[in-house]
């Protein structure tokens, strides 16, 4: 299965989210996301780093929560103030959700969090924690 | 007292011997921000902030704020990449240009990204924009600063921005943001003016020349194209567009903002320019307590 179809299928299954953007591989798994140039010309970069597939799923990078985030129909898991205020310290949070999910607090998407049954694992990278 | 350089202060005197832009040139430079529209409401994002910090809006820019913060980045919004620290004048350059959905638009000179990421935001992250620069040591914190404002509508390239010349005809819209001698940013690090040397100002007019024609040669029949510099001296700027007036068909239209400006020099150095330079906008920092900018909208 092409990448692109494998993140459809993912993104689908975790998040009941479509989309027409445009996933590339570059390497370990890691997924980026971009939209097509009409322009023919060599580039030295394109795409932001969207997220990696893991073993047991999609895990979804902070920009990746973002574009997912706004119009997923599930996976996503809200929390108040103090809670979120941990996650962005980098903190695990108690919650009973099982699998990758987006962690959202208000209008602010704080990312993506991995649930074992009784917490979220945090993976906001470290530069990115408060 | 930090004291400018003879040569360098009477270059300054001929452009604005007033004692205000003196007193200006030395003054803390306010704190300001954009908040990045790609990942959230600009109401929603001000509502938060305000119960922590004084915002004020800027008046020409409708995402923009200056902000009584010198943290911003320690701060959640800029970690999340909801807001962009960026002087309240170099967001001109982006209005300016006015980008649109699917349009194909060059940045010519990018790094590190700010007026990149505004593009983005104005496009809606739709149609395609080219962020070039010349050196390659520059493109790692444009491609950081493109993550995290989620911009997925962009491609890096590394080239002489003078090659651009070869894709005639190409672009709806060309940012040259030029590289200049910094003048209008001594506010923000005096050392701009440490450094200033007359024959860089020679030599960065030569190169901008060269620049704004291969800007202009790759913009389509009209398109729009926007050049702007944070110098205040008019070899690098009203010079450059006289250049460029004097070797093509292209026009100057007016930027019409909510701000106060200078007239533009129409002679410097013994070279008279064209009338239209009267149109472009140059900005010293007394006019709105900012840095010191110079901004022109050329029509193909």
């Amino acid at each position: 299965m092409s990448v692109q179809r494998e993140i459809e299928e993912l993104l689908q299954n975790q998040f009941g989210f479509k989309t027409e953007l445009l996933f590339k591989e570059m390497g370990k798994r890691r997924i980026y996301v971009y939209r097509e140039c009409p322009l023919d010309i060599q580039a030295q970069h394109y795409g932001i780093y969207f997220g990696r597939i893991e073993k047991d799923g999609l895990r979804l990078s902070i920009e990746g929560s973002y574009i997912v985030g706004r119009s997923a129909e599930r996976g996503v898991i809200e929390v108040n103030d103090d809670v979120a205020k941990r996650w962005m310290m980098g903190d695990d949070i108690e919650n009973d959700v099982k699998g990758y999910v987006i962690i959202k607090w208000g209008n602010y998407i704080l990312g993506c969090g991995k649930g074992n049954g009784t917490k979220i694992r945090n993976y906001i990278p470290k530069d990115r924690r408060v | 007292m930090f004291s400018f350089s003879e040569e360098f202060r009477e270059r300054l005197c001929r452009i604005d011997s007033s004692p205000e832009f003196f007193e200006y040139l030395t003054k803390p430079l306010r704190k300001s921000i954009r908040v990045n529209t790609l990942k959230i409401e600009v109401k929603e994002v001000v509502e938060r902030l305000s119960e922590y910090y004084r915002l004020e809006k800027i008046p020409w820019c409708d995402e923009g704020f200056f902000i009584d913060s010198d943290n911003i980045g320690r701060m959640m919004e800029y970690k999340l990449g909801l807001i962009f620290p960026q002087e309240a004048s170099s967001m001109i350059p982006v209005i300016a240009l006015n980008p649109e959905p699917e349009m194909l638009v060059l940045d010519m000179a990018a790094s590190p990204g700010a007026k990149t990421t505004q593009i983005a935001q104005y496009m809606q992250n739709r149609g395609c924009i080219i962020a070039n620069d010349v050196k390659r040591g520059r493109l790692n914190i444009l491609i950081s600063n493109l993550q995290r404002s989620g911009v997925i509508n962009a491609r890096i390239t590394l080239r002489d921005g003078r090659t651009f010349k070869k894709f005639e005809n190409t672009f709806d819209r060309v940012l040259l943001d030029a590289p200049c001698t910094n003048t209008g940013m001594i506010r923000k690090n005096l050392k701009y003016a440490r450094i200033w040397k007359k024959r860089d100002v020679d030599a960065l007019s030569r190169l901008q020349k060269d620049l704004i024609l291969s800007a202009y040669r790759c913009l389509k029949p009209g398109g729009l194209m926007v050049y702007s510099t944070c110098s205040f001296d008019p070899s690098e700027n009203e010079e450059v567009i006289d250049f460029l007036l004097s070797n093509t068909d292209a026009e100057i239209e007016k930027v019409d903002l909510p701000l106060k400006s200078h007239e533009s020099f129409t002679e410097f150095d013994g070279k008279v320019f064209d009338k239209s330079v009267r149109k472009c906008l140059r900005i010293h920092p007394q006019d709105n307590n900012t840095e010191g900018f110079f901004v022109v909208r050329v029509i193909k």
